[in-house]
C-alpha cells in the first residue's frame, strides 16, 4: 500500500481553561490516503474544528504527531512551515466571517500568492486571479467587488478560490457548506468533487451533515468529545454502524421520504458532557443505552473489528 | 370536524427600506385547519419568516407593510385589528417560536420569570402560588426539572434553551404555533429531541402549527400539508403524500429534492437548480422562477402562472392547467 498523504499519531490538543484542561482532541488516530477524502463528523463541542486545525497547525498540537507523506511537521521551523504551508490550506464555515471586508474579491484571492510569492509579476497574478476565479465558477464582472456585494454561495466561492491559489495537495474544509440554502449547497458540493477530480486534491472534511459527508466522503470518522469513536469506509458506517453513538446519530436525521415517516427513531436522551477534565472510560456512557459497570472503568481501546472498521465500544471488543 | 383556523388570502407584504421597495410576499392564499401541521419550506428569502411574523403582525414598524390581503385567524381579521386586541390574541391564540434560542430569551431574567411573564399577561391565573405552579408544570412538560426555574438562560445549553421558548409559547395553549426554523441551530441528535417532543406536545393540545423550515427530512417526518414558497409565492402545496411522492411537480420543488444528496442511492453528482434566487428588490416579469427554470417556455417569461389544482394539490406553473395537458400526458 503507498505511503498516506496525512497520518496522525495519538494526536491530542488540551486547553487550559479556569476550570480544567479542556480535551478538545484526545488520541485521535486517523489516515488520508492520497486524491481521498476523510469526512469527520460529530456534534458541537465534539473537536472536529478544533482537529481540523491542529492538522495544519493552525493551533499547536499538545502531543502526538502529524505527519505528512511520513514526515511529523509538528517538528518543522518557522521557515519550513511556510513552505509546508503552500500545500496545505483551508475552506472555513462562515464565509460572511473569513474574507476581510476591506479588500477585494482579486486581493483577497491573491493574498496567499503575494505572502509565499509563488507568483511575482502585477500582470501574472492578476491572470492566476483570473484563472482561479473561472475554475470556481465566478463571473469575471466581480473581480473588483467586496465581499459584502456578494451572496454566501459566492462568497464561499471566492474562500475556495483563495484555497487554490497555492496549487495546494491537502485541503481541510471546516463545515463549508454549512452556511448556505440547499440548492446553492449542492452547486459548491459539486464545485469541491469536480476539483478533486481534475486535480487529484485529498480532503478532510469537516461537518455535522450526515447526508452531505456521506455524498463526499470514501471514509467518515465519527467524533465523540474529543475522542473518535468508529471509523471505517462512508459506505461501511451507513450499512454497518456498530458504536451506539454513531447508531443514534444516523437514526436521528429526518429523511425525507415518505416511508420514514412514522418510523420509530431512536433518540438518545441527555445532551454531550463537558469535555473538562473528563472521566476515565467511554465518554458516551452517560447517554447510552447499553452502558455497563466496565464502560466507565477503563479507557477503550480503538480496535479493528473487520479489515478497515475500528471501533472503541465495550460490545464490539 | 375540520375547523378552519386560519385563511390567510392574497396576502402582499412589502418592505420600505431608503433605497428600495422589498416585495416579500406577492399575493399568497393559505389555510390550515385545527390540529394541523403546515410545512412552510423555502430557501433564504423566499418570504417564509415575512409570511409568519405578518400573522402575528410583527412585521418592523414603519417599514414592514401589509399592502393588501386578509388574514384570518379563528375568524377574526388580523390585518384590520389593533394593537391592543393583537396583544390580546400573542400568546393566547398564537405565539411563535424563533429561530435562535440563544437571542430569543431575555438574559437578565430566570427562566421561571420568563414563563410566568406570559400567564401574568393573559391574566390565567389570579395567585402567585397558582401561578408556580403552573410554571412548574409547563417546565416538567418539556422535560426539564422544575427546579430550574431560578436558572438564568446563560446556564442552560442550546437544546434546553429551545425547549424554554417552546414552553413560554404553550404555556396558555394557543391555538395556532408558528415554529420559524425551530430545529436549525440545534445538533441532529437534539433536533430530533425536540422534534419529538413538539410532536407530542401538539397531540396533547390539539395546537395547529406552521413549521417554517428548509429541512425537507423534517418535513417530512412532521408535517400533515406542504407549501413551498419562491420569491415570495406559493408555488406548490399540498399533503406531505402529494408532495413527496407522485411525478407532478413544479420544477422548483425538483429542483429542491436533486440538491439533498441520498443517502440510500450512491450518487456521484448532485443536481441542482442553476443560478440564485431573483433579488426582491427587482422581480422578474411572468412566472418568477423562469429565470433558473430548465422547463422554460415564451408564455412563461411574461405571464404569471394561474394556480393549477388537482384534488387539494396546488402547483402554479405553466406546464400544468389549461391547454398544457397534451404536454405533460
Amino acid at each position: 500500500m503507498s505511503k498516506p498523504l496525512i497520518e496522525t499519531r495519538h494526536l491530542k490538543k488540551y486547553f487550559d481553561t479556569p476550570g480544567g484542561l479542556l480535551h478538545a482532541v484526545d488520541d485521535v488516530n486517523i489516515t488520508i490516503p492520497r486524491g481521498k477524502t476523510l469526512g469527520v463528523v460529530g456534534e458541537s463541542g465534539c473537536g472536529k474544528s478544533t482537529f481540523g486545525r491542529v492538522v495544519l497547525r493552525l493551533l499547536e498540537a499538545t502531543s502526538g504527531e502529524v505527519l505528512y507523506d511520513g514526515e511529523n511537521i509538528l517538528n518543522y521551523s518557522k521557515e519550513q512551515m511556510l513552505k509546508m504551508r503552500q500545500k496545505m490550506q483551508i475552506i472555513f464555515q462562515d464565509p460572511y466571517a473569513s474574507l476581510n471586508p476591506r479588500m477585494t474579491v482579486s486581493e483577497i484571492i491573491a493574498e496567499p500568492i503575494r505572502v509565499c510569492k509563488t507568483i511575482t509579476g502585477k500582470q501574472e497574478i492578476l491572470d492566476k486571479v483570473d484563472e482561479l476565479m473561472e475554475i470556481v465558477g465566478l463571473a469575471e464582472r466581480f473581480v473588483n467587488t467586496y465581499p459584502h456585494e456578494l451572496d454566501g454561495g459566492r462568497r464561499q466561492r471566492i474562500g475556495i478560490a483563495r484555497a487554490l491559489a497555492l496549487n495546494p495537495e491537502f485541503i481541510v474544509c471546516d463545515e463549508p457548506v454549512s452556511a448556505l440554502d440547499v440548492s446553492i449547497q449542492a452547486q459548491v458540493l459539486n464545485l469541491l468533487m469536480d476539483l478533486q477530480e481534475e486535480r487529484g486534491l485529498t480532503y478532510m472534511f469537516v461537518t455535522h451533515n450526515l447526508s452531505v459527508v456521506k455524498h463526499i466522503s470514501d471514509e467518515i470518522a465519527v467524533m465523540y468529545l474529543g475522542q473518535c469513536v468508529e471509523r471505517c469506509s462512508s459506505d461501511e458506517l451507513f450499512e454497518n454502524p456498530l458504536h451506539p453513538y454513531t447508531k443514534a446519530l444516523l437514526s436521528a436525521i429526518p429523511e425525507p421520504t415518505l416511508e420514514s415517516r412514522g418510523k420509530k427513531q431512536e433518540i438518545i436522551r441527555g445532551e454531550v458532557t463537558s469535555p473538562i477534565n473528563p472521566k476515565p472510560g467511554c465518554r458516551f456512557a452517560a447517554r447510552c443505552p447499553y452502558a455497563k459497570a466496565e464502560c466507565r472503568e477503563r479507557d477503550l481501546e480503538f480496535k479493528e473489528v473487520s479489515p478497515g472498521h475500528f471501533v472503541a465500544c465495550v460490545l464490539c471488543q | 370536524m375540520d375547523e378552519r383556523l386560519l385563511e390567510i388570502k392574497d396576502l402582499y407584504v412589502e418592505y420600505i427600506t431608503d433605497d428600495a421597495q422589498v416585495f416579500a410576499v406577492n399575493g399568497i392564499d393559505l389555510s390550515l385547519n385545527k390540529g394541523e401541521t403546515l410545512g412552510l419550506v423555502g430557501e433564504t428569502g423566499a418570504g417564509k419568516t415575512t409570511t409568519a411574523l405578518s400573522i402575528m403582525r410583527l412585521l418592523p414598524e414603519k417599514v414592514g407593510l401589509i399592502r393588501k390581503g386578509t388574514i384570518l385567524l379563528d375568524g377574526r381579521n388580523v390585518t384590520e385589528a389593533t394593537e391592543a386586541d393583537m396583544r390580546l390574541l400573542r400568546g393566547e391564540t398564537v405565539s411563535m417560536i424563533f429561530q435562535d434560542p440563544m437571542t430569543s430569551l431575555n438574559p437578565v431574567l430566570t427562566v421561571g420569570d420568563q414563563i410566568a411573564e406570559v400567564l401574568e399577561l393573559h391574566k390565567k391565573f389570579k395567585t402567585k402560588p397558582e401561578v408556580e405552579a403552573r410554571v412548574d408544570e409547563i417546565l416538567k412538560m418539556v422535560g426539564l426539572p422544575p427546579e430550574r426555574k431560578h436558572d438564568y438562560p446563560h446556564q442552560f445549553s442550546g437544546g434546553m434553551k429551545q425547549r424554554i421558548v417552546i414552553a413560554i409559547a404553550l404555556a396558555c395553549e394557543p391555538l395556532l404555533l408558528l415554529a420559524d426554523e425551530p430545529t436549525t441551530a440545534l445538533d441532529v441528535t437534539i433536533q430530533a429531541q425536540v422534534l419529538a417532543l413538539m410532536n407530542e406536545l401538539k397531540k396533547n393540545l390539539n395546537t395547529a402549527m406552521i413549521l417554517i423550515t428548509h429541512d425537507l427530512g423534517v418535513v417530512a417526518q412532521t408535517c400533515d400539508k406542504v407549501a413551498i414558497m419562491y420569491a415570495g409565492e406559493i408555488i406548490e402545496t399540498g399533503t406531505v403524500e402529494q408532495i413527496f411522492s407522485g411525478d407532478r411537480h413544479h420544477p422548483y420543488t425538483v429542483g429542491l429534492f436533486q440538491s439533498i444528496p441520498d443517502l440510500k442511492k450512491k450518487t456521484r453528482r448532485l443536481h441542482p437548480i442553476d443560478g440564485l434566487m431573483p433579488d426582491p428588490t427587482d422581480l422578474p416579469s411572468g412566472c418568477k422562477f423562469h429565470t433558473r427554470c430548465p422547463h422554460c417556455m415564451e408564455t412563461c417569461k411574461t405571464m404569471n402562472p394561474q394556480p393549477y389544482e388537482e384534488d387539494g394539490h396546488m402547483i402554479r406553473c405553466h406546464l400544468y392547467g389549461q391547454g398544457s395537458q397534451a404536454a405533460t400526458d
